[in-house]
């Protein structure tokens, strides 16, 4: 793959990488650094990656990484206050419930209803048992439910 | 049925972030062509010079890192007093932690009766490079040891020094019994091959006043995987397939040579320190609620608050949500920054009240006054606020 064809791909993935990064980190400078280290770290390895088919999920784990290394960085705990307010454009009932929930139940319903993920490679994105992860995706629901009642949630 | 699109969860990139791929991706492609040094975030600079600072004055003498140059790494609103070193215990009583592979040793703590903070020294005892928790192998070796200098990851690391990779995890008994004990773990990697560990532990109510409990630790040696069913694997998936696709990292774990080791230890709490109450009942009718209580307990490490407070308004407090959240505001009307343990939590009483539970950063003088403001943590919507009168 050319510099440009890379380049090209990611810049079309930019929405999914706001998306994860934005699910981690709450402030939008954490999130700048961390894509930005995202995209040096996939830039040097580019070359090993064998087929460019999986190009999103390998560029998604990269990204996942170094939102918790930026978190490790900064010494933050996932904290239980939402503190920003829904973006422009966002859907802010939405917004303001997923950012209710703590960060490791959070990520994964972002990667399973935003980004497509099974449950597998929801495990292997963050390094977590299957069970895990459908332990934080139920509870996730559950609380979700309630914020958006039955009727709201789909 | 309302049905919502989760992609508008977040709305769209903004303007910046898509500015930093673009702007990113061309100076990569530039620096292929005539490499430049990186430019580091101005707070991320100031952090580390304060870091440095406070290391050195206070740990001249020390080979390795310290409990105080973690917890003062990037944090300087919320670090702990200086006297907090009067606390600290260096090599606690303690037993077991030895192996074949690394040994555990507990070498500096402080337990102030609300928080223990440990920093264990993982030696290994062969050519190992020892991972921390949390770490790939694709993550950059600078992480672990601080020096942005190191460009390589963790495992080109490894390779060029010709070091075995291991993997190093650490729990205790009371995380497997459904109690949460180690709330987070931070990592610093030595030039010695030590790897340094700070556990930062919520320790439940308890008589005793010394804390005694057993960290189980692990050291899981990676080998050139045999197979692609050995292997850890990284998933990928076709943007259509139903069935991932997984690619090695070419290293299996070697449970064979699998170290499992305990470490018991106990800690003596230190002289309990200063608390300060206030049992003015204070209505916030906007929100259904009255504080019936606010304690702060302080200790050099942090200043930990307990608010207890009790629904007055079913509908009003209804309308919340269950958002209801204090916070302490200083004479400029600004919330206080959290305390060395961050965060903070609001615990349901089984005599129906609510206790919301935290640490504000350190303070040499305790406040005979505080200002609590109620807000609703969804909405941000600000409440009422009361200036409260403190008493020992």
């Amino acid at each position: 793959m050319t510099n440009e064809r890379f380049a090209e791909e990611i810049i079309a993935l930019t929405d999914t990488l706001y998306r994860v990064s934005y699910s981690i980190l709450r402030d939008k400078y954490d999130r700048e650094d961390a894509v930005q280290s995202c995209l040096e770290k996939a830039w040097k390895k580019r070359k090993t990656l064998r087929d460019e088919r999986y190009l999103k999920t390998w560029l998604i784990r990269i990204l996942i990484n170094e939102c918790y290394n930026v978190h490790r960085h900064r010494r933050e705990l996932p904290q239980e206050i939402p503190e920003q307010a829904a973006p422009p454009g966002a859907d802010p009932i939405l917004h303001d419930a997923l950012m209710c929930l703590p960060e490791n139940v959070r990520t994964p319903i972002v990667l399973h209803y935003m980004e497509g993920y099974s449950i597998h490679e929801i495990a292997l994105a963050l390094r977590v048992a299957p069970g895990t992860v459908k332990t934080r995706m139920r509870n996730g629901r559950a609380k979700l439910k309630e914020l958006l009642s039955e009727e709201e949630y789909s | 049925m309302k049905k919502r699109d989760f992609r508008r969860a977040f709305g769209d990139p903004d303007a910046a972030f898509v500015f930093t791929v673009k702007n990113t991706l061309r100076r990569l492609d530039e620096e292929e062509k005539k490499p430049v040094k990186r430019k580091m975030r101005v707070s991320a600079a100031i952090a580390v010079a304060a870091c440095l600072i406070i290391s050195t004055a206070a740990f001249a003498a020390a080979n390795h890192w310290g409990l105080f140059d973690f917890l003062n790494q990037g944090q300087s609103g919320s670090a702990p007093l200086p006297e907090a070193i009067e606390i600290l215990a260096t090599e606690p009583p303690q037993e077991g932690g030895s192996g074949e592979l690394a040994g555990f040793q507990l070498r500096e703590a402080v337990y102030d009766g609300e928080y223990a903070y440990l920093v264990v020294d993982v030696t290994p005892k062969q050519e190992l490079l020892l991972i921390g928790p949390g770490y790939g192998l694709d993550d950059p070796m600078r992480l672990m040891t601080g020096d942005s200098a190191n460009s390589l990851t963790i495992g080109e690391y490894a390779g060029q020094n010709g070091l075995q990779m291991a993997y190093v995890t650490v729990s205790s008994a009371l995380d497997a019994l459904g109690e949460e004990f180690i709330r987070s773990i931070d990592c610093h990697w030595e030039e010695d091959g030590t790897l340094v560990l700070m556990l930062t532990c919520t320790v439940p109510e308890q008589e005793d006043s010394a804390l005694t409990s057993t960290l189980q630790c692990s050291v899981m040696p990676l080998i050139p995987a045999a197979s692609e069913e050995d292997a850890i694997l990284y998933g990928y998936y076709e943007e259509n397939a139903d069935e991932p696709t997984y690619a090695s990292t070419g290293y299996a774990m070697d449970e064979e040579n699998r170290q499992e080791t305990e470490l018991a230890f106990a800690l003596d709490t230190a002289n309990r320190h200063n608390a300060l109450a206030s049992s003015q009942s204070v209505e916030y009718p906007s929100c259904g609620v009255r504080v019936d209580s606010v304690r702060l307990t302080a200790s050099p490490m942090a200043l930990y608050y307990e608010i207890r407070f009790t629904v007055t308004d079913e509908a009003a407090y209804a309308a919340t949500e269950d958002g209801v959240w204090f916070e302490f505001l200083d004479a400029n009307g600004d919330a206080l920054p959290n305390g060395a343990t961050r965060g903070g939590e609001v615990q349901p009483q089984v005599d129906g009240s609510l206790v919301q539970s935290g640490s504000l950063a350190a303070r040499e003088e305790l406040p005979e006054t505080v200002t609590l403001r109620a807000y609703n943590c969804w909405t941000q919507e600000r409440y009422e606020s009361h200036e409260l009168i403190l008493e020992p």
